[in-house]
């Protein structure tokens, strides 16, 4: 088990590194130890101020969601539940809207301030939601429902909108880290680690979680304390990527179950940092993929994610894996 | 008293059950009878604390259980349910020691001592082999066996089990109340278990309460279980409860063509096949002490007794030769003969055709015209 997570911490610090080397200019460690001396250099311009960054946001921002559908795939005890069941992507696709359809800005600070506003929004009706509703088969169903609720008054925004603002819109919601600045990189590392570090508490109570609510209560865990931790934290992670880098599609979803096949275990103590390094891991990759595929056009991540994760979760349900 | 429920009322949006009374001392096993949908389940999830009570408080040790914390209540009181989980790539082991939770530290992890505790658990229910296996894996028994080493392993004063033998084989319905019974009485737990199992109840219950449409309609020593009461509560017309079998019996009606000599037990199967197949069938003369008349109390559609341990007197005779005189055709079970009943021969001997179960050599001993039939030609005759 040990040796596993030693492979998988070298792959993921490989991978920054491709992550950071591969691209459409031709770069080497060289030209990066140049700039950072202070050497005048296009190509360690690009590096320090665009791959890397990139790079770095697409690591973090994938260990984000994947732990988040960690969280959510075992309180809802559904293989299938991903860190946008609960509406948060629609809630920050509808903002994002509003921002950029409804002309109220189309700077890189008003989408990802929107964006995190309105998913944060849809956290504390959920919330609200959480503290009412008897299990957690209600609140999945909640969440779906405010999630197709959200859409509705997108699309009539849609609707009403000039064409032109329509695909800058429909660009955003496919998802990409290619924008991630320093500053963005400095939030999502202040936010998201110590969040994550957080979710590391829940291990415990979301071990006894697997057997379903009633019996976690019964073992002790003060299941309606522990529900608003895990839709905050989840739904938090959420909102900081979905901010940043738009709606990144099937991470969340498949990299847990990958986790829980890698070492075979349900354990959270375990599936806890795997996810987050797979998380990490699969992302930058995506994201390495998004770019050289159809060089020189970029693709959208969540492209990538979905021809890779859409498959996973095929196989995965034929092959009937264990939450 | 180990758990007191007093005058609880307790449902979802509207009140499944009213004003329940019930108390439970330690090493006891209390049984909670009552057709499905009787709000049997309500009310052991009541107890557990993991729904609140409308009305009515339970006391545990003198403690109101809905005013502890989960916490302090997981080491007291644990319940396993009839909620089939899907627990992923935990193996009986990890689940079993999932119910540490109230005593481990912030991770979970398990000390020596809780690996211990775990590992009686799972002696207790036999289940060590089942340690290493994937839960998801396993049996519904031997999940259920599993299940019920997990909340022993909480160490609670009270386990509440809902309908802890359904749907399990055959191996695991007679296991599992044996390993009940061990709980209760090695370790002194108060066992509360809710079954719609008559049968089961009375077999492995030192007391029973029967719950229909969310009350108690009768309670009482499990012994004392009276079938009047049994026939009220699930309203079954086709089979009656015998307590002192301990069974549910069909119940024979029609007018009857055949007449049963039984006795002393050999005309148990006979009588059980004949009602089965709805052979409507008369049987005497039996000893009311005779677990043959236990059964024909139910099965047969009249039934000559006599006194026990009486020889059979003239009347009783009489009335044995009266049914015979209306039949076809008599059935001779090869019940023992002694003093008592050796005037069932007459019997016999009035009729006009006599089927047998005994051997040729004995019918000559005791001097019957009768013909030889097996137990597997008995339906054939009796339709004919």
């Amino acid at each position: 088990m040990r040796i596993k997570f030693v492979i998988l911490s070298f792959i993921s610090i490989i991978s920054i590194f491709v992550g950071i080397l591969a691209g459409s200019v031709h770069a080497s460690i060289h030209d990066l130890y140049d700039y950072l001396k202070g050497k005048q250099d296009v190509r360690g311009y690009i590096i320090w101020e665009v791959r890397v960054p990139r790079t770095l946001g697409a690591f973090l921002g994938g260990a984000c969601l994947a732990v988040s559908g960690l969280l959510l795939q075992t309180y809802f005890r559904n293989p299938l539940a991903g860190p946008y069941v609960l509406g948060i992507s629609s809630a920050a696709s509808l903002a994002v809207a509003l921002c950029i359809l409804a002309g109220m800005g189309i700077h890189n600070v008003g989408i990802v301030g929107s964006a995190f506003l309105g998913s944060m929004l849809a956290t504390v009706l959920i919330l609200c939601l959480a503290t009412k509703v008897r299990n957690a088969v209600t609140l999945l169903v909640a969440g779906l429902m405010l999630g197709y609720l959200f859409s509705a008054f997108e699309k009539i925004l849609i609707t009403l909108a000039e064409s032109q603002k329509v695909h800058q819109f429909i660009l955003w919601t496919f998802g990409s880290f290619s924008g991630i600045t320093w500053d963005n990189l400095e939030l999502i590392t202040i936010l998201g680690i110590p969040a994550m570090m957080l979710v590391f508490t829940l291990s415990k109570p979301l071990n006894a979680l697997l057997l379903g609510e009633e019996y976690a209560r019964s073992m002790g865990v003060n299941v309606k304390a522990v529900r608003m931790v895990i839709v905050t934290l989840s739904s938090f992670l959420t909102s900081l990527v979905t901010a940043f880098a738009g709606i990144v599609a099937f991470v969340g979803l498949a990299t847990p179950h990958m986790a829980r096949l890698l070492f075979r275990t349900s354990d959270h103590r375990i599936l806890i940092p795997t996810t987050i390094l797979l998380g990490a891991i699969v992302t930058v990759l995506c994201d390495i993929i998004s770019r050289i595929l159809l060089y020189p056009v970029e693709l959208p991540v969540s492209v990538v994610t979905s021809m890779f994760g859409a498959p996973i979760v095929i196989y995965l349900v034929i092959k009937r894996r264990r939450v | 008293m180990m758990l007191e429920v007093s005058k609880l009322s307790a449902g979802y949006s509207n009140a499944v059950l009213a004003g329940i009374d019930l108390n439970v001392e330690r090493g006891e096993i209390l049984g909670i009878i009552g057709p499905n949908g009787s709000g049997k389940s309500t009310l052991l999830k009541t107890i557990s604390a993991i729904l609140k009570p409308m009305n009515g408080v339970v006391y545990l040790d003198g403690k109101n259980v809905h005013k502890l914390k989960p916490s302090e209540l997981a080491k007291e009181l644990a319940i396993t349910t009839t909620n089939r989980s899907d627990v992923g790539f935990l193996t009986g082991f990890e689940v079993v020691s999932l119910g540490r939770y109230p005593y481990t530290d912030a991770f979970g992890r398990l000390s020596e001592r809780d690996v211990e505790i775990v590992m009686e658990a799972l002696r207790l229910v036999n289940a060590e082999y089942l340690a290493d296996k994937p839960f998801s894996e396993m049996s519904d028994g031997e999940k259920q066996k599993i299940m019920i080493a997990r909340a022993l392993a909480q160490q609670p004063k009270v386990l509440l089990l809902d309908e802890p033998t359904s749907f399990l084989d055959a191996k695991h319905r007679v296991e599992i109340p044996l390993i009940l019974r061990r709980i209760a009485n090695e370790k002194g737990i108060a066992i509360v278990l809710t079954t719609h199992d008559i049968e089961l109840a009375v077999r492995i219950c030192d007391r029973i309460v029967m719950v229909k449409d969310g009350r108690v309609v009768a309670e009482g020593y499990a012994e004392d279980l009276d079938s009047e009461i049994v026939k009220e509560l699930y309203g079954i017309g086709v089979a009656e409860f015998d307590p002192f079998l301990g069974t549910f019996e069909l119940k024979g009606e029609g007018r009857a063509k055949i007449h049963v000599v039984c006795g002393g037990g050999s005309g148990a199967r006979v009588m059980r096949l004949l009602t089965k197949n709805r052979i409507p069938f008369t049987a005497g003369v039996i000893h009311e002490n005779d677990i043959d008349f236990y059964i024909a109390k139910h099965c047969a559609v009249g039934v000559v007794k006599e006194r026990p341990y009486e020889e059979i007197r003239d009347e009783t005779l009489e009335d044995a030769f009266r049914l015979v005189e209306n039949c076809d055709l008599v059935v001779d079970t090869g019940f023992p003969i002694g003093k008592i009943n050796a005037r069932n021969l007459e019997v016999l001997r009035t009729a006009k055709r006599v089927y047998s179960l005994r051997s040729k050599k004995e019918l000559e001993k005791i001097d019957l015209d009768a013909e030889v039939i097996r137990m597997a030609d008995l339906l054939k005759i009796c339709k004919y």
